[in-house]
């Protein structure tokens, strides 16, 4: 019987208090351009709720605009946290761009079309020895260029890893302090605006860096999550963060020695990694994690730079161990002498696992010119039927632009294929770019949504509610119309596209 | 051409100005920022016609190119501004009015408004 006029009571008092709220605010709202009308707030917080000790809990009369402060507050910390990801994105992108130079005048571009050349000189004269030195040179060139992208992105993957690593000690660091400042207002400076506002100026650091929500606790203390699903600060106890490089176990890695993935963990263990999708630490998680391995493979994928490397250096060597170096001399009409055709040799190596196979995310980085090779070995015979003197050494030069799948990766050309990896770097690059121009903007907006509302009453904002809507409306249409005025003129001045 | 550039880089200005004003929204500043999209509208729409079918001007493409941008920018401001308020006003609702049947935020009461002045 207790318990059913506790929650009489407490419905009782809940009812009271909205009561009286819906008392003050339609007063309000019919007064609100009522010439020296004082504006009245009704405020709300909920009562403490433990039954052993008598608290019933319910809702009595708090402080609405403390829940607008706090809502405001979020709107800025969501939009300071896209700007964190895109900032990231920018920092991160720009460095991965430089690995890739789509102009063709340096790096693995300039390499390949220079081999060609060589190849397409040998072809006219496939007995010359400097042709063939040149090709080996050039080969060499080719090699050490796949090395140098292998090797550069290597060092850009390392500093993403050390960035995550100084990220997550950033995001510890920061909740450390509003650890700090729960203690102290748990020790009675609950009304210590300096105090408030370094907690609120702490809770905006940390919303760069990752998702983060926020209250604030009767007793003053500040509740603290990330993702809205890992606590990082309750009272004055924090819950860190961890960083580790995990090598995934199940399914079985299929290349062993495959890059490990970055994992983020919360102070139990648990892996919370697909919750942390935007921020700065988002960005990184998805740079390390995505956007790198597509060049340079993981546990199950090759990457695209490995790829090219392995299919390139296949491509070759096929085409010149099935050529011949010379051909086959007929013996004597005694049945003496003579000797059969001598194949060609491999032009290019690339490291191989202890069992053989190939070490499939290494292949880039390991990519050389057979140490063994003279410019004499070079095949330049195709035997046919019919045998063609220059004819492996022209089906080399063709490479350049393969008429057949078999000099071809993936439908396109090798010097396309990696004009494909570079360009979409360089569109990655600019829709980040563009992300962050407009998440500046709307950073910006946040801010001064936050700032318009101290001296607002939130009975004008009732009132006016019907008057943004129809605004957003009208707002909105004209921009559609405005965009797809914009699509048919870009249309219309390009038409092939 | 020129006269195409011309009212190309006006629609742009005017977007430019709807994308200023949409940092402050208000329902005054949406007003002014409607009316700015609507000059931008106009502009563009002018400007196209006096594009010729073949234009050898790269720069024109370019100007759209950045309209259409900052109209995107627009929309982004626009969308986030528009989400603000209305969860703020359903949080509102639903603190002040409390809750309808089916779980939605109740509305608040807004009687029409007398006011005696002299």
């Amino acid at each position: 019987m207790a318990s059913i006029l506790s929650a009489l009571h407490v419905a009782a008092g809940s009812l009271d208090a909205l009561n009286q709220a819906l008392v003050v605010t339609q007063n309000n709202v019919s007064n609100a351009s009522t010439p020296g009308y004082a504006a009245q707030t009704q405020t709300f917080y909920a009562m403490p709720f433990d039954i052993p000790e008598g608290f019933v809990g319910g809702t009595r009369a708090g402080e609405v605009v403390s829940a607008r402060n706090q809502y405001a507050e979020q709107a800025v910390w969501q939009q300071n946290t896209l700007l964190g990801q895109s900032t990231q994105d920018v920092n991160t992108l720009t460095s991965l761009q430089t690995n890739f130079d789509i102009s063709g005048n340096t790096g693995i571009p300039l390499a390949l079309n220079n081999l060609f050349q060589g190849f397409s000189a040998w072809a006219q004269t496939p007995t010359d020895t400097n042709a063939r030195q040149t090709v080996i040179n050039q080969a060499q060139t080719v090699a050490s260029s796949f090395q140098q992208t292998a090797t550069s992105l290597a060092t850009l993957t390392q500093n993403t890893e050390q960035q995550l690593q100084q990220t997550v000690t950033q995001v510890n660091q920061l909740v450390g302090q509003l650890q700090g400042y729960n203690a102290q207002v748990l020790n009675g400076d609950h009304n210590d605006a300096g105090l408030d506002a370094d907690v609120y100026s702490t809770l905006e650091q940390l919303s760069q860096y990752v998702p983060i929500s926020a209250t604030k606790q009767t007793d003053g203390a500040v509740t603290v999550m990330a993702a809205g699903q890992t606590m990082l600060l309750q009272g004055d106890t924090q819950y860190q963060l961890g960083f580790q490089m995990q090598q995934p176990t199940n399914p079985p890695p299929t290349n062993t020695d495959g890059p490990p993935t970055a994992h983020i963990l919360s102070s139990s263990g648990s892996d919370i990694t697909s919750t942390i999708t935007s921020g700065q630490l988002g960005s990184l998680l998805n740079l390390r994690n995505n956007v790198l391995p597509t060049y340079i493979g993981t546990a199950y994928n090759q990457g695209e730079l490995n790829t090219m490397a392995q299919q390139f250096a296949d491509t070759v060597n096929g085409l010149l161990t099935s050529g011949n170096i010379s051909d086959a001399v007929p013996p004597a009409s005694d049945g003496t002498g003579g000797s059969p055709a001598v194949p060609g040799v491999p032009l290019f190596t690339y490291a191989t696992n202890a069992d053989g196979t190939v070490n499939a995310t290494n292949v880039a980085q390991s990519l050389a010119v057979n140490p063994d090779i003279t410019a004499g070995q070079l095949a330049a015979i195709d035997p046919g039927p019919p045998e063609v003197s220059n004819g492996t050494a022209l089906a080399l030069a063709n490479l350049a632009t393969p008429t057949n799948a078999a000099g071809e990766i993936n439908g396109a050309s090798f010097t396309q294929y990696y004009g494909n990896m570079a360009s979409q770097v360089g569109s990655d690059l600019s829709t980040a770019t563009n992300n962050q121009q407009v998440d500046q903007s709307a950073l910006a907006q946040a801010q001064n949504l936050r700032q318009q509302q101290t001296g607002v009453s939130l009975d004008d904002e009732a009132v006016s509610v019907i008057e943004f809507q129809r605004s957003y409306e009208a707002n909105s249409h004209l921009v559609s119309v405005l965009d797809q005025l914009t699509l048919d003129t870009i249309n219309m001045l390009t038409p092939s596209t | 051409m020129a006269e195409a550039l011309e009212r190309l880089a006006l629609a742009r200005s005017a977007v430019e100005q709807s994308c200023h004003l949409l940092l402050t929204p208000s329902p005054e500043i949406l007003d002014r920022s409607a009316a700015a999209l609507s000059r931008a509208i106009e502009e563009l729409a002018a400007g196209r016609a006096l594009i010729p079918p073949f234009p050898s001007d790269s720069g024109v493409l370019a100007e759209v190119r950045e309209i259409q941008a900052k109209a995107h920018l627009a929309g982004r401001l626009l969308e986030n501004a528009a989400t603000y308020h209305s969860r703020w006003n359903r949080i509102l609702r639903s603190m002040v009015a409390g809750y309808t049947a089916d779980g939605a935020a109740a509305s608040i009461a807004a009687p029409g408004r007398l006011r005696v002045e002299g």
